[in-house]
């Protein structure tokens, strides 16, 4: 029964497959770095020659100037869009992640979880174009109002999900131990898995706060890009950052283009430092 | 006598707790060996130490010497080792992607026992019968597996095994899950690889009847260690170590 | 019941959407028929509304974004599953995941200003002069903003969500098939290509997912692409997709008769397209994720 293995020809295989998934791995990896490294680089270029506090609370150059302003108004909106859609969304995913996890079985919740994971595949600019629709056109201006509008609806499907996944993941016996003491059902609800799924609802929280940060598409119609005075109500128009990077990205002119690598750096570190707080807290709740 | 396995006293902790405390035992070529031993007592640890699958475990820690076929096992690059060491499971484990024959032949394959594929469809067959389970497959070999009862597949993962045509065959609890007819069935053929091939086989087990129907000699396991070593009808008849008397005192009624 | 107000919410949008969405949409429909899909002329002027370049352009696009992240994505699982040490592992797979949550507008400004050229003169123009003689290579790039340059930069925003899917399903294969694969001395490629035949489905879903995505992105896209009503018979063309059309378009959509509704036809048209790919990515997930159990 002996038999001759040949076996190299395996090991070489291994080595070659090795190889190269490693190295394409670290090529596909090198464009995040490029991107990174590009905003990094030109964005602190810019801030550097008005400095930060300067740069997040002037306005905005005129084209072709020497200057390089700020984008004050465009943070106030992104700041002021991202409170309001995350005051009108998180409420709304949290009663139907509720509605989902306390009656699984119903038909109702079981259809209405299936809608409103249909809303991720809502191509986001759509949902502007609806709030456009039936927000702006009746009011006749666009607002911040609308933006905010069109992003809960973008935001939404997101926070549901994680909220549904966090409390649906408090085990059956907590509840249950709420009712063997009397409680209702709301109050097994409110005063029992809430607070231990505490940790989990926070993430939600953050997860909806860095969609609004970075969702642009929703605001092209609905927002105004009202970026060279600093807006005084949400029924008028307003600004984000993300919009201002979209219309100065197009520019022929470099002193725009400045800013918008200046206000690219700062959406960057904002969307990182939520990111790092959700991994935080990820890493909190599975512990 | 030579021996085709042989530990020195091996010590292995998983996450910190000692699952194995010296243990010693050396396995006589062309014979089937019994580990015996209660659950937990570090049968699967000692089989996997064999054919290093422990490897795969992060937390283990192995200390100690474990020889197989001549060669250190712990210096010896793992897969030269694996393709010498077939292992069967407690729960059949067939590849649920693959066909009846094309479970078989991926072993063969990938050891390198088959060169050509004339040669593989031969050693598939080969295989097949030494597990007695040709008969029953042979007209739908490119079934999934999945359409075969819990013996049929044991017996086909016992085919795998063999596919590689291994010098030691490792098995861990194999007929735990499986019904009598099926169990007499893998019996018969590890007696058979034996006889006609030579071939050393390691079952772990906790049926002491099963171990004096199989097994040529008997390792019995208490506490992480081997306790007594010896032909399975002198350790049955007359057991030294005080834990062996307890074991096969229910069987000697 | 409280809770039947949000409920309601849901509902109401959906009905308004589709309303909307018909509203608008019928009409054009009813009056080109088949040519809205399949002629090339935009001209609102003369309200003649043909959407088939950048349908064209959003297919071109997705595939080669899909094309080039599908084997990216996959070679890092391997990579990171088989050969990396753990800890590097868990990093890459971390960095990764925070990516592909960046927002695209970042990915859009870097793609409008600094990917063009990198593009054009590493890539597209050696392209065009060793293999000019293949059709999708036959234009010579004049500038950086192409079909190419947009299926590009798809491809870097959609691997860290293919590779999501990915990964997630290599991981949830029982481990009871690697100690079966390990015992018949397999070695890590080995058990790699086994595990990927093994999860084909989910495979497959990963890549309708990622080609649903690459074709319902609008900022980062309608950056990149040039915005000209070409058809992509070349990929070294500037052109249009569904979504740069109507990101382009909308804002002087009142300004001329119908093209607010030929947006939304075409926007439904869009939508189509995204809810068929990610009904038949999703269906391949769950089957996976069923085979496990």
């Amino acid at each position: 029964m002996e038999v001759d293995y040949g076996v190299s020809a395996s090991k070489v295989i291994n080595w070659f497959v090795a190889g190269i998934t490693c190295l394409v791995t670290v090529l596909g990896l090198m464009p995040y770095a490029l991107i990174v490294t590009s905003t990094v680089e030109r964005g602190v270029k810019a801030i550097a020659t008005v400095g930060i506090l300067k740069f997040l609370t002037a306005l905005p150059p005129s084209p072709g100037t020497k200057g390089l302003g700020g984008v004050g108004p465009s943070l106030l909106g992104t700041l002021a869009l991202t409170a309001l859609s995350t005051l009108m969304g998180v409420p709304l995913a949290f009663a139907l992640a509720m509605l989902v996890t306390e009656f699984p079985h119903n038909i109702v919740s079981r259809s209405l979880r299936a809608l409103v994971k249909g809303l991720l595949e809502l191509p986001t600019i759509l949902a502007g174009m609806v709030v456009y629709s039936l927000v702006v056109i009746p009011m006749g201006t666009p607002s911040i109002f609308a933006g905010a509008l069109a992003l809960t609806v973008v935001m939404l499907p997101y926070v549901t999900t994680y909220f549904e996944t966090y409390l649906g993941s408090v085990p059956k016996i907590y509840r249950e131990a709420g009712y063997a003491i009397g409680l209702s059902k709301a109050g097994v609800a409110l005063r029992v898995v809430v607070p231990i799924a505490k940790k989990g609802l926070i993430v939600g929280v953050l997860v909806g706060v860095s969609r609004a940060l970075g969702e642009t598409a929703p605001l092209l119609f609905t927002l105004g890009a009202a970026r060279y005075y600093y807006p005084t109500s949400i029924t008028g128009p307003g600004d984000s950052v993300s919009l201002l990077i979209y219309n100065f990205a197009m520019m022929p002119y470099p002193n725009l283009r400045a800013v918008a690598w200046g206000a690219a750096l700062v959406l960057l570190a904002s969307y990182l430092i939520v990111s790092l707080a959700v991994q935080l807290c990820v890493r909190g709740v599975e512990a | 006598m030579t021996h085709a396995v042989r530990v020195e006293n091996l010590r292995v902790t998983l996450n910190g707790k000692p699952v194995l405390k010296g243990v010693n035992l050396s396995v006589p070529e062309g014979s089937v060996t019994v580990v015996l031993g209660p659950s937990g007592v570090g049968k699967s640890t000692l089989l996997r130490t064999i054919n290093r699958l422990i490897d795969l475990i992060p937390g283990a820690r192995v200390e100690g010497r474990v020889e197989v076929l001549g060669m250190d096992a712990y210096a010896t690059d793992p897969y030269e080792l694996r393709r010498r060491v077939g292992m069967v499971f407690q729960t059949p484990n067939p590849f649920p992607h693959l066909s009846i024959y094309g479970n078989v032949a991926l072993a063969a394959k990938v050891s390198g026992a088959a060169k050509s594929k004339r040669e593989l469809s031969r050693i598939v067959e080969w295989a097949l019968r030494k597990a007695m389970l040709w008969d029953e497959v042979k007209g739908r070999l490119n079934d999934p597996p999945t359409r075969l009862s819990g013996g049929q597949q044991q017996r086909l993962c016992l085919a795998r095994a063999l596919a590689m045509r291994p010098k030691v065959l490792l098995l861990d609890e194999p007929t735990a899950n499986i019904d009598v007819s099926n169990t007499k069935l893998i019996e018969d053929a590890l007696r058979g690889l034996v006889r006609e091939l030579g071939m050393t086989v390691i079952l772990v087990t906790h049926m002491p009847d099963q171990a004096l129907r199989v097994g040529d000699y008997v390792a019995v396991m208490y506490d992480g260690k081997v306790v007594e070593f010896g032909r399975s009808d002198e350790v049955s008849s007359n057991p030294k170590h005080p834990f062996t008397r307890n074991v096969f005192a229910g069987k000697l009624a | 019941m409280t809770l039947l107000a949000p409920s309601a919410l849901v509902i109401a949008f959906y009905v308004l959407l589709v309303r909307l969405l018909a509203g608008y949409s019928i009409p054009v429909f009813r009056r080109y028929g088949a040519s809205f899909v399949l002629s090339s002329v935009w001209n609102p002027g003369s309200a003649s509304y043909g959407i088939l370049p950048a349908l064209m352009g959003t297919a071109v696009t997705s595939v080669l974004a899909a094309a080039i992240a599908l084997p990216v994505s996959l070679s890092m699982v391997v990579f990171l599953n088989e050969y990396c040490p753990s800890i590097v592992a868990r990093v890459v797979a971390s960095v990764t995941t925070v990516m592909g949550g960046l927002p695209s507008i970042v990915y859009g400004l870097w793609g409008a200003l600094v990917l063009p050229e990198l593009l054009r003169s590493y890539v597209m123009v050696p392209l065009h002069k060793y293999l000019g003689f293949l059709p999708p290579f036959s234009c010579a790039p004049v500038s950086g903003w192409t079909f190419f340059t947009a299926g590009v930069l798809l491809a870097i925003m959609i691997t860290p969500y293919m590779f999501s899917l990915v990964h997630e399903a290599y991981a949830s294969v029982p481990r009871k098939y690697r100690e079966a694969l390990l015992a018949i001395s397999a070695r890590p490629y080995v058990i790699a290509r086994e595990f990927i035949k093994m999860l084909w489905p989910a495979v497959i879903g990963a890549l309708l997912l990622g080609l649903g995505r690459a074709a319902g992105e609008t900022i980062a896209v309608s950056l990149v692409v040039g915005n000209v009503n070409a058809v992509p018979y070349c990929l070294f063309l500037p052109g249009q997709t569904i979504s740069s059309l109507i990101a382009n378009n909308f804002p002087e959509a009142s300004s001329y008769p119908l093209m607010l509704n030929a947006l939304y036809a075409a926007a439904s048209v869009l939508l189509v397209v995204g809810m068929v790919l990610n009904i038949a990515g999703l269906a391949l997930m769950s089957r996976w994720r069923s085979i496990t159990g």
